[in-house]
């Protein structure tokens, strides 16, 4: 093994990465090579010197955090979420109908009175206003009867009940 | 409040569910071949999290508490930022939460888990580029003096910032091999690259913080 492929193995080798025949034919050109053996020592420095950086220590309450910030948004893994959120979006939907059902129905409420205005209107047109609405009916109806009648007095062949 | 169970979807009938797959599938042979393959990883992790799929709120809280150490640590050294690692973390295990459903225990959790928090590092890497604190923690050795702790913990400022100028993934792999002490293979697997790319990047790695850190090698 030449100085360039052992130069690249020397990590792997520190880290246990190594297949045993690899190792070996490692090992066996640093035991002849002084210039690749001082770079293994070298590389075992550098991860003496990365052990100076430590970690941080955990915050306290961090696990009651996370749990608490997991319920608070309401997370729902994976399917079950999926479903919810269905259902909520069939609610919602479900609730704007009502909503908007309810809001047609209030302002037709508030148009009722209208109508009433409309029936009276009729009323006053066809009683105390004198306008015949019956004016024009049909030769023979009941109407034309019904007219002569209640205007003339004259019989048109019902039965004359004053008699 | 307990999470409603979703049908179909409990640990034991999906077990149930793949044994009767294996009795009497066509792909039986290959199906009890990938259980098989997968029985070393049906270890209490990988059930935790099936159960939090489910909705077991304390089987989450119970993955949080057995891994919060090792994410605060990877994001703080990636990152150089103790807040910006506690929120990195935070939001690595809430992702996880909300992505159970889709978890399939093809690899350990712990692998999965490095793998979101790589993703989550890299994000705010490049949208905060955070600056180095000027203190690091140093063990503080009660038999030291006052000379040798502050000449410790400038070794440690040296050699935080030296990681900190590292390219990400070369950092993350440095800090994956060195600090959590994976396998290659563990790495590639959270950082979904190959083998060879994972020596690749640790051997240009140690050749930059060689060139930073002379002075203290």
């Amino acid at each position: 093994m030449n100085c360039k492929k052992t130069t690249g193995r020397l990590n792997a080798l520190l880290d246990g990465e190594l297949s045993p025949k690899q190792a070996a034919a490692v090992r066996e050109h640093l035991q002849v090579c002084a210039q690749c053996a001082a770079a293994l020592e070298e590389l075992r420095g550098l991860n003496r010197a990365l052990e100076l950086m430590e970690g941080m220590a955990p915050p306290r309450g961090f696990v009651r955090r996370v749990r608490a910030t997991a319920e608070a948004r309401s997370l729902t893994p994976g399917v079950a979420g999926w479903r919810l959120n269905i259902a909520l979006a069939r609610f919602a939907a479900a609730a704007t109908l009502v909503a908007g059902l309810w809001l047609g129905v209030a302002m037709g409420g508030s148009l009722g009175g209208r109508s009433d205005l409309v029936a009276q209107a009729d009323e006053l047109s066809l009683f105390d206003l004198q306008v015949d609405s019956l004016s024009g009916a049909p030769v023979g109806s009941l109407a034309e009867t019904y007219l002569a009648f209640v205007s003339e007095g004259e019989s048109t062949g019902l039965a004359d009940w004053s008699e | 409040m307990p999470l409603p169970r979703p049908s179909g979807l409990s640990p034991r009938r999906l077990r149930d569910t793949l044994a009767d797959a294996m009795a009497r599938g066509p792909c039986a042979a290959a199906v009890r071949g990938d259980l098989e393959g997968l029985q070393p990883y049906m270890t209490s992790d990988e059930q935790l999290m099936l159960r939090a799929a489910a909705g077991d709120m304390a089987a989450f809280a119970e993955l949080v508490e057995r891994h919060h150490r090792s994410a605060l640590n990877v994001a703080y050294r990636f990152l150089g930022d103790q807040g910006l690692a506690e929120d990195a973390a935070q939001e690595a295990f809430l992702k996880i939460l909300a992505g159970a459903g889709r978890y399939r225990p093809s690899a350990q959790f712990r692998t999965y888990l490095y793998n979101v928090i790589w993703h989550l590092c890299v994000d705010v890497y490049r949208k905060k580029r955070p600056r180095a604190l000027e203190s690091v923690p140093t063990r503080e050795d009660p038999a030291a003096g006052p000379l040798q702790t502050a000449l410790r913990r400038e070794r440690a400022s040296l050699v935080r910032k030296a990681i900190q100028e590292l390219p990400p993934r070369q950092r993350m792999v440095l800090v994956l091999k060195h600090y959590e002490n994976l396998s290659y293979r563990e790495i590639a697997g959270a950082l979904g690259c190959s083998l060879r790319a994972v020596d690749s990047l640790l051997v240009r790695a140690k050749r930059e913080m060689k060139k930073r850190l002379q002075e203290l090698l």
